[in-house]
């Protein structure tokens, strides 16, 4: 079914766009959770995720139906994982968290996530469209090298040198910004 | 360059879960996938360089003794130039080309055809919208041998060639590309590992591939356009086995970029196209060895 058939049910407030929207991309959407919760806590996250949509839409009307769904859901995730707790934490969020932290300027700052969004948002856009996808499946996603590698049909060193000089060009822009 | 001791942060702030959970405000239009073009098979512009330019090596500190002698490797399958075009990062690029045949589809008797059905299926749902003719990609993963994966594609003339060097990392994959239509247009399978060596925070990466082009391969061009930092960097060493198999070999010295050197070897043995990629910092002549012994171990399976 496509997105805007979806959209309508769900505006219509037919409980049946819930069900599409799972069927299509119910999948990703759990791929995507359990990339950053255990099992368990990535099924509540799911559920929370779907009610979230059909609380939301209306009013709400999203252009990308699937990126909306997906923020709502990394948003649960992120929320659930227990920082102080390691033991709990996902891998993936951990080696995600560790290849971030080379971007942070060594200085205190005083900054909101959201502001710090837009700032990421406009560095992306500046990369080309490749970059910028790889960028984002492997940070936003949790995309594993070996996954990214594949789907690009490159070498795994050649996914890590990108993505190294990003993370290094990123740290210029957020310096640039003046992050104090 | 951000040198190392750099990221080392002196005060508390900002973390990487920080940027993490900020990314979360990043706009839904950056975040929508959009379907993703299989490097080789773009088809690029590129000027050719004038017939019988010999292309200039610079001093090799990596050394490979090989089987010179009467068989002509000029006969081989396998030709590597550098390009006058820069990439984005202004780094030099080289074309490397394969003169390899193409199989039929009906040739890969293995479950991969199911991802046949999976294309069509993406295309008569637009989940994956093609607009033109950029191939799909489809990725399976964790296999749990070699053979497995052997299985998996179906085509007689694969064989195992899984160096048995070290630990395991991680377990084979499979990528499986394919036009709009549902055909599979190539097929490789990757395998990579990590050999533990004397110092623990670096470690050789060995990664393999063994690739499938089949009849329905859209492009005239199979290889690899890439990018070396600079065409100083970049060596050529032409092997030929005992079997008398024709092997290239590259060694691209990225050292003052990320600290890596990369080693790749390519053997056509019928339909399929074998390599292998070493990458270490080289620090030691014993891991040189390691790394020498690695190549030739792997060459003289053809």
């Amino acid at each position: 079914m496509e997105d805007e058939e979806i959209l309508a049910l769900l505006r219509s407030r037919n409980e049946q766009g819930i069900n599409e929207l799972e069927h299509k991309y119910g999948t990703r959407l759990r791929l995507l959770a359990e990339r950053i919760l255990p099992e368990e806590d990535a099924k509540e996250c799911l559920n929370d995720t779907y009610l979230a949509v059909w609380n939301s839409i209306p009013p709400n009307c999203p252009e990308f139906l699937f990126a909306y769904a997906a923020k709502i859901c990394r948003n649960f995730a992120l929320n659930k994982i227990e920082w102080n707790r390691a033991a709990k934490r996902n891998a993936v969020v951990i080696e995600l968290s560790a290849e971030l932290e080379q971007c942070v300027p060594d200085v205190s700052a005083d900054l909101g996530q959201q502001e710090l969004g837009a700032l990421i948002a406009e560095f992306l856009k500046k990369q080309t469209e490749e970059k910028r996808q790889l960028f984002i499946r492997r940070y936003w996603y949790g995309e594993s090298i070996r996954e990214l590698a594949g789907a690009f049909g490159y070498r795994e060193s050649k996914v890590k040198s990108i993505l190294f000089r990003l993370r290094n060009r990123l740290w210029d822009d957020l310096k640039k910004e003046g992050i104090l | 360059m951000k040198k190392q001791n750099e990221f080392e942060k002196k005060t508390t702030g900002l973390e990487g879960k920080d940027l993490l959970a900020a990314m979360n405000y990043l706009d839904e239009e950056l975040i929508e996938l959009q379907p993703q073009k299989a490097k080789r098979a773009q088809k690029l512009f590129w000027r050719e360089r004038p017939a019988g330019t010999v292309l200039k090596w610079a001093a090799a500190a990596f050394a490979l003794c090989f089987i010179g002698g009467s068989v002509a490797f000029a006969a081989s399958r396998l030709s590597v130039s550098i390009l006058d075009e820069k990439d984005s990062n202004g780094d030099n690029r080289y074309k490397l080309e394969f003169v390899v045949d193409q199989v039929p589809e009906e040739e890969l008797t293995g479950e991969v055809q199911q991802v046949k059905a999976q294309f069509m299926e993406e295309a008569a749902n637009g989940i994956f919208p093609a607009k033109d003719d950029i191939p799909r990609g489809f990725v399976k993963e964790n296999f749990a041998s070699e053979q497995d994966v052997i299985d998996y594609i179906g085509y007689a003339g694969l064989r195992k060639t899984m160096l048995d060097a070290g630990e395991l990392w991680v377990k084979p994959l499979v990528a499986v590309y394919g036009d709009r239509d549902g055909n599979l247009t190539n097929v490789a399978c990757r395998f990579a590992r990590k050999i533990n060596t004397e110092n623990e925070i670096e470690h050789f990466e060995v990664y393999q591939e063994a690739e499938i082009h089949t009849t329905k391969y859209p492009y005239d061009f199979m290889g690899r356009i890439d990018s070396v930092h600079n065409s100083e960097a970049f060596q050529k060493y032409e092997y030929v086995t005992k079997s008398g198999n024709n092997a290239l070999i590259l060694v691209l010295n990225n050292a003052d970029q990320i600290g890596q050197t990369l080693v790749t070897g390519y053997v056509i043995e019928g339909a399929v196209v074998y390599s292998i990629t070493i990458s270490h910092n080289f620090w030691t002549e014993k891991d040189t060895t390691t790394v020498e012994t690695l190549l030739k171990q792997w060459l003289e399976q053809f």
